[in-house]
Protein backbone atom coordinates (compact mmCIF):
# COMPACT_ATOMS: atom_id res chain seq x y z
CA UNK A 1 0.00 0.00 0.00
CA UNK A 2 2.61 2.32 1.03
CA UNK A 3 4.73 1.68 -1.69
CA UNK A 4 2.54 1.71 -4.08
CA UNK A 5 1.29 5.41 -2.91
CA UNK A 6 5.15 6.45 -3.06
CA UNK A 7 5.14 5.20 -6.75
CA UNK A 8 2.28 7.23 -7.69
CA UNK A 9 3.80 10.39 -6.05
CA UNK A 10 6.69 9.63 -8.12
CA UNK A 11 4.71 8.91 -11.38
CA UNK A 12 3.70 12.02 -11.27
CA UNK A 13 6.54 14.62 -11.41
CA UNK A 14 9.64 12.74 -12.81
CA UNK A 15 10.30 8.75 -14.56
CA UNK A 16 11.11 6.03 -12.12
CA UNK A 17 14.48 6.01 -12.93
CA UNK A 18 15.79 9.94 -12.24
CA UNK A 19 19.63 8.61 -12.58
CA UNK A 20 19.25 7.82 -16.23
CA UNK A 21 17.30 10.61 -17.47
CA UNK A 22 19.23 13.21 -15.72
CA UNK A 23 22.47 12.02 -17.22
CA UNK A 24 21.03 11.32 -21.20
CA UNK A 25 19.05 14.13 -21.59
CA UNK A 26 20.97 16.88 -21.69
CA UNK A 27 22.86 15.44 -24.62
CA UNK A 28 20.87 14.59 -27.73
CA UNK A 29 18.73 11.49 -26.82
CA UNK A 30 19.41 9.79 -30.07
CA UNK A 31 23.33 8.88 -29.20
CA UNK A 32 23.29 6.61 -26.16
CA UNK A 33 26.75 6.36 -26.10
CA UNK A 34 29.60 8.65 -24.02
CA UNK A 35 30.55 11.10 -26.43
CA UNK A 36 34.20 12.01 -26.12
CA UNK A 37 36.26 14.82 -27.36
CA UNK A 38 39.26 14.79 -29.25
CA UNK A 39 42.34 15.27 -26.84
CA UNK A 40 39.94 13.20 -23.86
CA UNK A 41 42.49 10.81 -22.97
CA UNK A 42 38.99 8.24 -23.74
CA UNK A 43 38.72 9.37 -26.90
CA UNK A 44 39.72 5.95 -28.61
CA UNK A 45 36.74 4.31 -26.35
CA UNK A 46 33.85 5.76 -28.04
CA UNK A 47 33.91 3.67 -31.43
CA UNK A 48 34.78 0.91 -29.13
CA UNK A 49 31.92 1.73 -27.04
CA UNK A 50 29.27 1.99 -30.13
CA UNK A 51 30.35 -0.85 -31.68
CA UNK A 52 27.89 -3.56 -31.74
CA UNK A 53 30.79 -6.44 -31.10
CA UNK A 54 32.20 -4.63 -28.15
CA UNK A 55 30.55 -6.15 -25.18
CA UNK A 56 32.86 -5.41 -22.20
CA UNK A 57 32.77 -8.95 -20.50
CA UNK A 58 34.79 -9.51 -17.27
CA UNK A 59 35.11 -12.78 -16.96
CA UNK A 60 35.41 -14.39 -13.39
CA UNK A 61 38.94 -16.00 -13.44
CA UNK A 62 38.99 -19.77 -14.20
CA UNK A 63 38.05 -21.94 -10.40
CA UNK A 64 41.60 -23.71 -10.10
CA UNK A 65 41.92 -27.34 -11.72
CA UNK A 66 43.88 -29.89 -13.38
CA UNK A 67 45.48 -30.43 -10.11
CA UNK A 68 43.86 -34.02 -8.99
CA UNK A 69 42.97 -33.68 -5.71
CA UNK A 70 45.83 -35.21 -3.76
CA UNK A 71 44.20 -37.09 -1.10
CA UNK A 72 46.58 -38.94 1.65
CA UNK A 73 47.45 -42.33 0.72
CA UNK A 74 48.40 -44.40 3.93
CA UNK A 75 51.68 -45.86 4.06
CA UNK A 76 50.61 -49.01 4.04
CA UNK A 77 48.59 -50.82 0.97
CA UNK A 78 45.51 -51.08 0.90
CA UNK A 79 43.26 -53.82 -0.23
CA UNK A 80 41.42 -51.27 -2.26
CA UNK A 81 42.10 -51.98 -5.90
CA UNK A 82 42.40 -48.07 -6.40
CA UNK A 83 40.47 -44.90 -6.26
CA UNK A 84 36.94 -45.71 -7.36
CA UNK A 85 36.06 -42.19 -7.90
CA UNK A 86 38.92 -41.54 -10.41
CA UNK A 87 38.44 -44.95 -11.80
CA UNK A 88 34.47 -44.90 -12.00
CA UNK A 89 35.31 -41.50 -14.29
CA UNK A 90 37.43 -42.82 -16.41
CA UNK A 91 35.92 -45.76 -17.30
CA UNK A 92 32.96 -43.31 -17.72
CA UNK A 93 35.56 -41.24 -19.96
CA UNK A 94 36.44 -44.12 -21.80
CA UNK A 95 33.20 -45.50 -22.53
CA UNK A 96 32.44 -42.29 -24.30
CA UNK A 97 35.35 -42.25 -26.39
CA UNK A 98 34.79 -45.46 -27.52
CA UNK A 99 31.34 -45.45 -28.61
CA UNK A 100 32.13 -42.48 -30.80
CA UNK A 101 34.93 -44.60 -33.21
CA UNK A 102 33.26 -47.51 -33.02
CA UNK A 103 29.61 -46.86 -34.09
CA UNK A 104 30.62 -45.04 -37.66
CA UNK A 105 33.42 -48.01 -38.47
CA UNK A 106 32.48 -48.66 -41.77
CA UNK A 107 32.99 -45.22 -43.51
CA UNK A 108 36.39 -44.48 -42.26
CA UNK A 109 38.63 -46.13 -44.67
CA UNK A 110 41.32 -43.20 -44.42
CA UNK A 111 42.20 -44.91 -41.40
CA UNK A 112 46.18 -44.95 -40.42
CA UNK A 113 48.27 -47.27 -38.78
CA UNK A 114 47.57 -46.64 -34.89
CA UNK A 115 43.65 -46.97 -35.27
CA UNK A 116 44.55 -50.62 -36.86
CA UNK A 117 44.92 -51.65 -33.67
CA UNK A 118 41.21 -50.84 -32.64
CA UNK A 119 40.39 -54.75 -32.83
CA UNK A 120 37.38 -55.82 -31.07
CA UNK A 121 39.75 -58.29 -29.51
CA UNK A 122 41.20 -55.40 -27.15
CA UNK A 123 38.37 -53.32 -26.23
CA UNK A 124 38.42 -52.08 -22.60
CA UNK A 125 34.91 -52.89 -21.78
CA UNK A 126 34.46 -50.65 -19.08
CA UNK A 127 31.85 -50.91 -16.46
CA UNK A 128 30.68 -48.57 -13.84
CA UNK A 129 31.90 -50.24 -10.89
CA UNK A 130 35.39 -51.46 -11.43
CA UNK A 131 35.32 -52.69 -7.76
CA UNK A 132 33.07 -55.79 -8.58
CA UNK A 133 34.91 -57.83 -11.28
CA UNK A 134 31.97 -59.51 -12.65
CA UNK A 135 33.47 -60.58 -16.01
CA UNK A 136 32.10 -60.72 -19.58
CA UNK A 137 28.65 -59.60 -18.11
CA UNK A 138 27.86 -57.58 -20.62
CA UNK A 139 26.35 -58.95 -23.89
CA UNK A 140 28.43 -57.74 -26.53
CA UNK A 141 29.73 -59.02 -29.85
CA UNK A 142 33.46 -59.43 -29.03
CA UNK A 143 35.05 -61.67 -30.67
CA UNK A 144 37.64 -63.19 -28.39
CA UNK A 145 37.33 -63.05 -24.39
CA UNK A 146 39.93 -60.57 -22.94
CA UNK A 147 40.71 -62.28 -19.41
CA UNK A 148 43.91 -63.04 -20.33
CA UNK A 149 46.41 -59.63 -20.97
CA UNK A 150 48.82 -62.20 -23.17
CA UNK A 151 46.17 -63.47 -25.23
CA UNK A 152 45.77 -60.78 -27.46
CA UNK A 153 49.45 -60.99 -28.24
CA UNK A 154 49.15 -64.78 -29.23
CA UNK A 155 45.65 -64.90 -30.76
CA UNK A 156 46.37 -62.05 -33.56
CA UNK A 157 46.92 -63.32 -36.76
CA UNK A 158 46.07 -60.07 -38.98
CA UNK A 159 48.61 -58.59 -37.01
CA UNK A 160 52.04 -58.26 -38.56
CA UNK A 161 53.57 -57.48 -35.41
CA UNK A 162 56.99 -58.17 -34.58
CA UNK A 163 57.88 -60.88 -32.34
CA UNK A 164 58.86 -58.62 -29.23
CA UNK A 165 56.24 -56.18 -29.96
CA UNK A 166 54.40 -54.55 -27.63
CA UNK A 167 50.78 -55.94 -27.46
CA UNK A 168 48.31 -54.34 -29.57
CA UNK A 169 46.58 -52.41 -26.98
CA UNK A 170 44.54 -49.75 -28.49
CA UNK A 171 45.09 -46.46 -26.35
CA UNK A 172 42.53 -43.84 -26.65
CA UNK A 173 43.89 -41.32 -24.09
CA UNK A 174 47.22 -39.72 -25.21
CA UNK A 175 49.39 -37.79 -22.76
CA UNK A 176 49.55 -33.95 -22.48
CA UNK A 177 52.00 -32.76 -25.32
CA UNK A 178 53.12 -30.07 -23.51
CA UNK A 179 54.09 -31.90 -20.34
CA UNK A 180 56.29 -34.29 -22.38
CA UNK A 181 57.89 -31.42 -23.61
CA UNK A 182 58.66 -30.04 -20.46
CA UNK A 183 59.86 -33.18 -18.66
CA UNK A 184 62.07 -33.83 -21.84
CA UNK A 185 63.57 -30.16 -21.28
CA UNK A 186 63.79 -30.83 -17.50
CA UNK A 187 67.20 -32.75 -18.42
CA UNK A 188 69.11 -28.95 -18.94
CA UNK A 189 71.42 -30.69 -21.37
CA UNK A 190 68.00 -31.05 -24.09
CA UNK A 191 67.54 -27.33 -25.79
CA UNK A 192 65.27 -27.42 -28.50
CA UNK A 193 62.59 -29.51 -29.43
CA UNK A 194 61.04 -29.56 -33.01
CA UNK A 195 57.22 -29.54 -32.92
CA UNK A 196 56.52 -33.68 -33.98
CA UNK A 197 59.37 -34.45 -31.55
CA UNK A 198 57.26 -34.65 -27.64
CA UNK A 199 54.50 -36.04 -30.32
CA UNK A 200 56.79 -38.91 -31.11
CA UNK A 201 58.23 -39.43 -27.58
CA UNK A 202 54.73 -39.25 -26.41
CA UNK A 203 53.79 -41.95 -28.40
CA UNK A 204 57.23 -44.35 -27.46
CA UNK A 205 56.01 -43.80 -24.22
CA UNK A 206 52.64 -45.19 -24.65
CA UNK A 207 53.88 -48.18 -25.96
CA UNK A 208 56.51 -48.51 -23.16
CA UNK A 209 53.86 -48.25 -20.59
CA UNK A 210 51.87 -50.81 -22.10
CA UNK A 211 54.73 -53.41 -22.51
CA UNK A 212 55.45 -52.23 -18.75
CA UNK A 213 51.61 -52.64 -17.43
CA UNK A 214 51.49 -56.19 -19.85
CA UNK A 215 54.70 -57.19 -17.99
CA UNK A 216 53.73 -56.03 -14.51
CA UNK A 217 50.08 -57.70 -15.07
CA UNK A 218 51.49 -61.18 -16.34
CA UNK A 219 54.40 -61.19 -13.17
CA UNK A 220 51.02 -61.01 -10.54
CA UNK A 221 49.18 -63.48 -13.01
CA UNK A 222 52.61 -66.13 -12.37
CA UNK A 223 52.12 -65.32 -8.80
CA UNK A 224 48.22 -65.91 -8.67
CA UNK A 225 47.52 -62.44 -7.54
CA UNK A 226 44.77 -60.52 -8.90
CA UNK A 227 46.29 -57.24 -8.17
CA UNK A 228 49.62 -56.04 -9.87
CA UNK A 229 51.62 -54.29 -6.90
CA UNK A 230 54.93 -52.62 -6.97
CA UNK A 231 57.22 -55.87 -6.55
CA UNK A 232 54.82 -57.31 -9.59
CA UNK A 233 56.35 -54.50 -11.70
CA UNK A 234 59.70 -54.57 -10.56
CA UNK A 235 60.59 -57.99 -11.20
CA UNK A 236 58.85 -57.23 -14.20
CA UNK A 237 61.90 -55.10 -14.89
CA UNK A 238 64.57 -56.73 -13.62
CA UNK A 239 63.71 -59.89 -15.56
CA UNK A 240 64.36 -57.12 -19.31
CA UNK A 241 68.14 -56.08 -19.83
CA UNK A 242 66.61 -53.34 -22.30
CA UNK A 243 65.27 -52.04 -18.80
CA UNK A 244 68.06 -51.48 -16.84
CA UNK A 245 67.87 -48.08 -16.78
CA UNK A 246 65.04 -48.54 -14.14
CA UNK A 247 67.25 -50.48 -11.92
CA UNK A 248 67.49 -47.09 -9.42
CA UNK A 249 64.23 -46.85 -9.17
CA UNK A 250 63.11 -50.35 -8.79
CA UNK A 251 65.66 -51.09 -6.15
CA UNK A 252 63.84 -49.26 -3.49
CA UNK A 253 61.03 -51.22 -4.25
CA UNK A 254 61.27 -54.07 -1.55
CA UNK A 255 60.87 -57.31 -2.41
CA UNK A 256 57.38 -58.44 -0.41
CA UNK A 257 54.29 -58.11 -2.33
CA UNK A 258 52.13 -56.10 -0.47
CA UNK A 259 54.37 -53.87 2.06
CA UNK A 260 54.82 -50.98 3.04
CA UNK A 261 57.65 -48.35 0.75
CA UNK A 262 59.62 -46.70 2.92
CA UNK A 263 61.29 -44.36 0.40
CA UNK A 264 61.73 -41.81 2.76
CA UNK A 265 65.75 -42.14 3.13
CA UNK A 266 66.30 -41.77 -0.79
CA UNK A 267 64.94 -38.87 -1.99
CA UNK A 268 67.65 -37.98 -4.20
CA UNK A 269 66.29 -35.85 -6.73
CA UNK A 270 63.61 -38.52 -8.82
CA UNK A 271 61.15 -36.75 -9.86
CA UNK A 272 58.40 -38.20 -8.20
CA UNK A 273 55.07 -37.03 -6.81
CA UNK A 274 54.91 -39.73 -4.00
CA UNK A 275 57.01 -37.94 -1.34
CA UNK A 276 54.16 -36.73 0.24
CA UNK A 277 53.73 -40.50 1.77
CA UNK A 278 56.51 -39.98 3.75
CA UNK A 279 54.81 -38.78 6.29
CA UNK A 280 51.78 -37.19 7.48
CA UNK A 281 51.01 -33.61 6.57
CA UNK A 282 48.38 -32.08 8.92
CA UNK A 283 46.43 -30.59 5.77
CA UNK A 284 45.60 -34.02 4.71
CA UNK A 285 44.82 -35.44 8.54
CA UNK A 286 41.13 -35.34 7.94
CA UNK A 287 40.65 -38.45 6.50
CA UNK B 1 61.73 -20.18 -21.06
CA UNK B 2 59.00 -20.12 -18.52
CA UNK B 3 59.12 -23.50 -18.31
CA UNK B 4 62.06 -23.65 -16.07
CA UNK B 5 60.00 -21.94 -13.87
CA UNK B 6 57.62 -24.72 -13.50
CA UNK B 7 60.50 -26.86 -12.02
CA UNK B 8 58.63 -28.42 -8.64
CA UNK B 9 58.40 -32.06 -8.65
CA UNK B 10 54.80 -32.20 -9.42
CA UNK B 11 55.03 -30.64 -12.59
CA UNK B 12 57.68 -33.35 -13.99
CA UNK B 13 55.71 -36.49 -13.61
CA UNK B 14 53.09 -37.73 -15.94
CA UNK B 15 49.17 -36.41 -14.62
CA UNK B 16 48.16 -39.41 -12.56
CA UNK B 17 44.49 -39.16 -13.53
CA UNK B 18 45.87 -40.23 -17.54
CA UNK B 19 48.30 -42.73 -16.47
CA UNK B 20 45.31 -44.38 -14.34
CA UNK B 21 43.15 -44.18 -17.40
CA UNK B 22 45.43 -45.74 -19.12
CA UNK B 23 46.26 -48.51 -17.09
CA UNK B 24 42.44 -49.19 -17.34
CA UNK B 25 42.58 -49.33 -20.84
CA UNK B 26 45.55 -51.72 -20.45
CA UNK B 27 43.84 -53.46 -17.96
CA UNK B 28 39.84 -53.11 -17.86
CA UNK B 29 37.60 -54.51 -15.12
CA UNK B 30 36.91 -57.31 -17.07
CA UNK B 31 40.75 -58.94 -17.23
CA UNK B 32 40.14 -59.72 -13.55
CA UNK B 33 43.68 -57.80 -12.58
CA UNK B 34 43.57 -54.45 -10.98
CA UNK B 35 46.59 -52.37 -11.02
CA UNK B 36 47.83 -50.63 -7.25
CA UNK B 37 48.59 -47.62 -6.41
CA UNK B 38 52.24 -47.70 -5.33
CA UNK B 39 52.93 -49.85 -8.52
CA UNK B 40 51.05 -46.95 -10.64
CA UNK B 41 52.97 -44.62 -8.53
CA UNK B 42 56.45 -46.60 -9.76
CA UNK B 43 54.98 -46.95 -13.41
CA UNK B 44 54.93 -43.27 -13.04
CA UNK B 45 58.67 -42.83 -12.00
CA UNK B 46 59.53 -45.62 -14.80
CA UNK B 47 58.36 -43.22 -17.21
CA UNK B 48 59.84 -40.27 -16.26
CA UNK B 49 62.76 -42.25 -16.36
CA UNK B 50 62.21 -43.22 -20.01
CA UNK B 51 61.40 -39.91 -21.10
CA UNK B 52 64.30 -38.87 -19.63
CA UNK B 53 66.50 -40.92 -21.34
CA UNK B 54 65.20 -41.21 -24.83
CA UNK B 55 65.68 -37.52 -24.64
CA UNK B 56 68.97 -37.09 -23.68
CA UNK B 57 69.76 -39.81 -25.81
CA UNK B 58 68.25 -38.31 -28.85
CA UNK B 59 69.82 -34.95 -27.69
CA UNK B 60 73.38 -37.05 -28.00
CA UNK B 61 72.38 -37.75 -31.40
CA UNK B 62 71.32 -34.52 -32.39
CA UNK B 63 74.66 -32.69 -30.95
CA UNK B 64 76.42 -35.63 -33.04
CA UNK B 65 74.66 -34.33 -36.36
CA UNK B 66 75.51 -30.48 -35.01
CA UNK B 67 72.00 -29.88 -35.12
CA UNK B 68 70.26 -27.76 -32.41
CA UNK B 69 66.99 -28.99 -32.66
CA UNK B 70 66.14 -32.63 -31.61
CA UNK B 71 63.75 -33.81 -34.50
CA UNK B 72 61.55 -36.97 -35.14
CA UNK B 73 64.64 -38.90 -36.79
CA UNK B 74 66.74 -38.51 -33.67
CA UNK B 75 64.54 -39.85 -31.26
CA UNK B 76 64.33 -42.82 -33.60
CA UNK B 77 67.53 -43.12 -33.59
CA UNK B 78 67.09 -43.04 -29.77
CA UNK B 79 64.66 -45.63 -30.09
CA UNK B 80 66.79 -48.13 -31.90
CA UNK B 81 69.49 -47.95 -29.75
CA UNK B 82 68.16 -48.07 -26.56
CA UNK B 83 66.33 -51.39 -27.65
CA UNK B 84 63.15 -50.17 -28.45
CA UNK B 85 63.34 -50.37 -32.09
CA UNK B 86 59.99 -52.41 -31.69
CA UNK B 87 58.38 -48.93 -31.29
CA UNK B 88 59.99 -47.12 -34.32
CA UNK B 89 56.90 -48.11 -36.89
CA UNK B 90 53.91 -46.93 -34.54
CA UNK B 91 55.80 -43.69 -33.48
CA UNK B 92 56.65 -42.79 -36.92
CA UNK B 93 53.31 -43.42 -37.97
CA UNK B 94 52.03 -41.06 -35.36
CA UNK B 95 54.53 -38.47 -36.59
CA UNK B 96 53.64 -38.57 -40.07
CA UNK B 97 49.83 -38.40 -39.51
CA UNK B 98 50.62 -35.08 -36.91
CA UNK B 99 52.71 -33.64 -39.77
CA UNK B 100 49.59 -34.50 -42.31
CA UNK B 101 47.33 -32.53 -39.90
CA UNK B 102 49.74 -29.73 -40.15
CA UNK B 103 49.80 -30.09 -44.21
CA UNK B 104 46.16 -30.22 -44.30
CA UNK B 105 45.46 -26.95 -41.86
CA UNK B 106 47.98 -25.08 -43.84
CA UNK B 107 45.92 -26.32 -47.29
CA UNK B 108 42.52 -24.77 -45.50
CA UNK B 109 44.24 -20.90 -44.93
CA UNK B 110 45.24 -20.59 -48.56
CA UNK B 111 41.89 -21.02 -50.69
CA UNK B 112 43.89 -19.92 -53.73
CA UNK B 113 46.71 -22.58 -53.73
CA UNK B 114 43.72 -24.87 -53.32
CA UNK B 115 41.76 -23.82 -56.43
CA UNK B 116 44.27 -25.76 -58.16
CA UNK B 117 44.75 -22.69 -60.76
CA UNK B 118 47.23 -20.65 -61.45
CA UNK B 119 47.70 -16.93 -60.54
CA UNK B 120 46.81 -15.93 -64.41
CA UNK B 121 43.83 -18.26 -65.08
CA UNK B 122 42.67 -16.52 -61.14
CA UNK B 123 42.67 -13.72 -62.51
CA UNK B 124 41.60 -13.89 -66.05
CA UNK B 125 38.40 -15.54 -64.20
CA UNK B 126 38.23 -12.17 -61.83
CA UNK B 127 37.92 -10.13 -65.09
CA UNK B 128 35.88 -12.20 -66.40
CA UNK B 129 33.43 -11.49 -63.04
CA UNK B 130 33.86 -7.83 -63.52
CA UNK B 131 33.07 -7.57 -66.89
CA UNK B 132 29.48 -9.67 -66.72
CA UNK B 133 29.07 -7.50 -63.41
CA UNK B 134 29.62 -4.29 -65.51
CA UNK B 135 27.34 -5.74 -68.03
CA UNK B 136 24.75 -6.77 -65.78
CA UNK B 137 24.33 -3.18 -64.50
CA UNK B 138 24.32 -1.65 -67.50
CA UNK B 139 21.76 -4.01 -69.37
CA UNK B 140 19.36 -3.37 -66.12
CA UNK B 141 16.86 -0.83 -66.89
CA UNK B 142 16.91 2.29 -64.96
Amino acid sequence: MLARKAMTDQDNYRPRSPDLSSLQSPVSPSVNTPVYQFGNPLAHRASYDASPFFTPQYQSPPAPHGRVPQQYVPPYAEPIPFDPDMARRSSRLARAAEVAPMSPMAPMPHMTTEHKYMEPISQPMPQPMPQQPMPQSIPQPIAQPISPPMAPLMSHPEEPMPPSAPIPVEVKTKFPVARIKRIMQADEDVGKVAQVTPIAVSKALELFMISLVTKAAREARDRNSKRVTASHLKHAVAKDEVLDFLADIIAKVPDQPTSRKHDDDNSDGNEQPKRKRGGRRPKDDSD
Amino acid sequence: MSDREFNSNDDLSLPKATVQKIITEILPPSSGQTFSKDARDLLMECCVEFITLISSEANDISEKEAKKTIACEHVERALRDLGFGDYVQDVLAVAEEHKEQLKSREKKQSKMEQSGLSEEELLRQQQELFRSATEKYHAAPE
